[in-house]
């Protein structure tokens, strides 16, 4: 198990350096001079604009700016400032708890609603319920995220509120403390649902197909044992496997549920960046969102070491 | 088939007239897209405490499906039972609850699998999965059950018990495996065994070594064993007695000796005739001609006619009864006579 943590750790690095070199590359690649852009609609001093060049390195070579940067990431935690000289971190410090509630919210009421919808469609295989799931599934699929947070907000937040006089939803901010997660979280939850759903069907009809699922009955255990014990803790290893690694796209799927919901996240943050083009904000928010892919990732490659046991000792 | 069900328990104890175990006239149908599938067309077979039933058939001849019907752990649907009885000390387990199945199961008819590396669960460690038994059925505690665990590795002698109880199945070798599915089904004395081709996947030193290991916990503990084979040479060693099955039904019962000295039925005698054999080095192996029979459409009368190489014309028509042959002995063949002759001549 030790062997196992450490080499996945190992792979881990050269992840991190390609996702971030190569983010680096694309924004090194966008138009416009940086230091132009510093000075707006006015043209800077030529002497000046050599002195900020110098100080920022951009006449380095591309490596060694990344070289610069990445180090700064990762040795002192310095994300570098924007063009108002505001460390990028301190930008984003607070954006980010609202960004991860929001992932969060949406990420348990995906587990909890896509693993049950998933269970009972499995359970009532081939009848009217598993039918009606799976079509709602579908349909859930089908609708894009921009159209289905559009819509709730509408309805559940405006609407609601008109016909009844409670707020339960909030329509925008977070001003109602963790209730002004539970509309944004169930519209970045919905498609991810919708898959878990179905995974979660695939997987236990699969599993309950299993020889040791024939020796548990035949042991003269009780359906709900046999489903609940040996069954279902076999099914959760490839769903707990999503639901880590879809952490991931839930914080950067968030940029269009923030920018709906108007919730000061990192991803109504990037989208304000890159409208505004603040390079280094951008790099930072993009740096961030990798590593806590590739972080969420390790979680899941080591979690799924610990529920199966054949993955331990290859 | 409307069905009254009872939570009476097969009766302990003295068995009187009744043997330990009986299926009669058993039918299983699967009713599938392609239509029904009749698997299993009214078998009937005994066993008794300590006895050993080998039952003995190809692929698809509804050995596997009788012995599932008998644990009860056919999926129903598709499965159908529309005819029979599974008697358990007297008791039909087809009329029984569920709830009361349950208690019978495991508990008192278990069942050891072909394959044990897939009919272990891959994600509990053995120790865990043996001493489930003890947990469920008996309401042991953890440690308890732990060291009942530790005993029955021990029993089925694998070497080590105690440092190996807490591996997981894929860390053990074929043979370990199989011990391992059978220490987990003989863990509550059951009364009867059902072995389901128990030595197909292992090599043939183990094989040995797993029917031995069978034969002495049978003798032991007096349980009965239906031994489910398509392997002859593994039968002659440990059965007392042989039922072979053909397109889900017997074509012919009868002591171990008996069948060997000489068949009463011509796919019994295919059967032995194609054994290799030392003095028949270099010379082609029999075969049985043609195919075995598709059972959405099983031919009319004697399902084995078109493969039979004593084939009359009423063999097309009219299905052959069981004849008794004598008091222990059965051949599902009009001319069994011939059969039980020509290999005498």
């Amino acid at each position: 198990m030790g062997r196992y943590v450490i080499r996945r750790l190992i792979q881990a690095i050269p992840v991190l350096i390609g996702a971030t070199l190569l983010i680096f590359c694309i924004v090194f690649a966008l138009p416009g001079d940086p230091v132009a852009a510093l000075f707006g609609d006015k043209r800077p001093d030529a002497a000046v604009a050599e002195v900020l060049r110098e100080q920022y390195h951009l006449n380095d070579p591309l490596l060694l700016q990344y070289w610069y940067y990445i180090s700064g990431v990762l040795f002192r935690g310095d994300f570098g400032v924007n063009f108002a000289q505001v460390p990028v971190s301190e930008i984003l410090a607070g954006k980010f708890q609202v960004t991860l509630n929001l992932a969060l919210t949406a990420l348990i009421m995906e587990a909890i609603l896509g693993v049950g919808l998933g269970l009972w469609a499995a359970l009532r295989r081939g009848k009217a319920t598993d039918t009606m799931i799976l079509a709602s599934t579908l349909l859930l699929i089908s609708i894009p995220t921009l159209v289905t947070g559009f819509v709730l907000q509408l309805v559940l937040g405006v609407k609601l509120k008109q016909w009844t006089g409670l707020d339960i939803f909030p329509v925008a901010g977070t001003f109602a403390g963790l209730r002004s997660y539970l509309l944004p979280g169930f519209v970045l939850a919905g498609v991810s649902v919708a898959y878990l759903t179905r995974l979660t069907r695939t997987s236990l009809v699969e599993t309950l197909r299993a020889d040791y699922i024939r020796t548990a009955t035949a042991k003269g255990l009780s359906r709900r044992r046999v489903i609940g014990r040996h069954g279902l803790r076999n099914a959760l290893i490839p769903l707990i496997t999503y639901l880590g690694a879809d952490l991931g796209n839930l914080m950067g799927g968030a940029v269009i549920t923030e920018t709906i919901f108007n919730l000061p996240g990192i991803g109504n943050q990037l989208f304000t960046s890159v409208y505004l083009r603040e390079q280094p904000v951008v790099v930072g928010t993009i740096t961030v969102l990798v590593l806590i892919y590739i972080l969420a990732n390790l979680v899941v490659d080591l979690l799924y070491a610990v529920l199966d046991p054949r993955i331990r000792y290859e | 088939m409307k069905k009254t069900s009872t939570n009476v328990l097969p009766a302990e104890g003295g068995l009187g007239d009744e043997p330990l175990l009986a299926v009669d006239d058993l039918h299983v149908e699967f009713h599938t897209r392609a239509g029904t599938v009749r698997a299993v067309n009214g078998v009937s077979y005994t066993v008794g405490p300590g006895e050993t039933l080998a039952v003995l058939g190809e692929s698809g001849s509804g050995k596997s499906v009788t012995a599932q019907a008998i644990m009860g752990i056919l999926d129903m649907p598709p499965a159908v039972i529309p005819k029979g009885q599974i008697r358990f000390r007297g008791t039909d387990l087809l009329k029984l609850s569920e709830e009361a199945r349950t208690q019978v199961r495991g508990q008192r008819i278990a069942m050891i699998f072909q394959d044990a590396l897939s009919a272990l669960n891959p994600v509990f460690t053995v120790g865990w999965q043996i001493s489930e038994m003890f947990r469920v059925h008996r309401g042991m505690s953890k440690s308890d059950a732990m060291k009942k665990a530790v005993e029955l590795m021990d029993r089925v002698r694998i070497p080590a018990a105690r440092q190996r109880v807490n591996d997981y199945p894929h860390q053990f070798s074929g043979g370990m495996r199989q011990r391992i599915m059978i220490a987990m089904s003989i863990a509550l004395d059951p009364e009867v065994l059902i072995a389901d081709e128990p030595t197909t996947a292992l090599d043939v030193t183990v094989q040995a070594q797993i029917m031995e290991l069978l034969a002495e916990l049978q003798r032991e503990s007096q349980m009965g064993l239906i031994l489910i084979t398509h392997d002859l040479g593994v039968v002659a060693d440990v059965a007392d007695k042989i039922a072979v099955m053909y397109a889900g039904r017997i074509v012919e019962q009868a002591p171990v000796y008996d069948i060997y000295k000489a068949p009463a039925h011509p796919y019994t005698k295919g059967l032995l005739d194609s054994i290799p054999r030392v003095d028949q080095k270099g010379q082609d192996l029999y075969a049985i001609k043609g195919l075995p029979p598709n059972l959405l459409d099983l031919p009319t009368g004697c399902s084995f006619h078109p493969r039979c190489p004593y084939r009359q014309d009423n063999c097309v028509t009219d299905v052959p009864p069981l004849y008794e042959i004598s008091g222990t002995r059965g051949s599902a063949c009009h001319y069994w006579r011939e059969v039980l002759d020509g290999d005498q001549q």
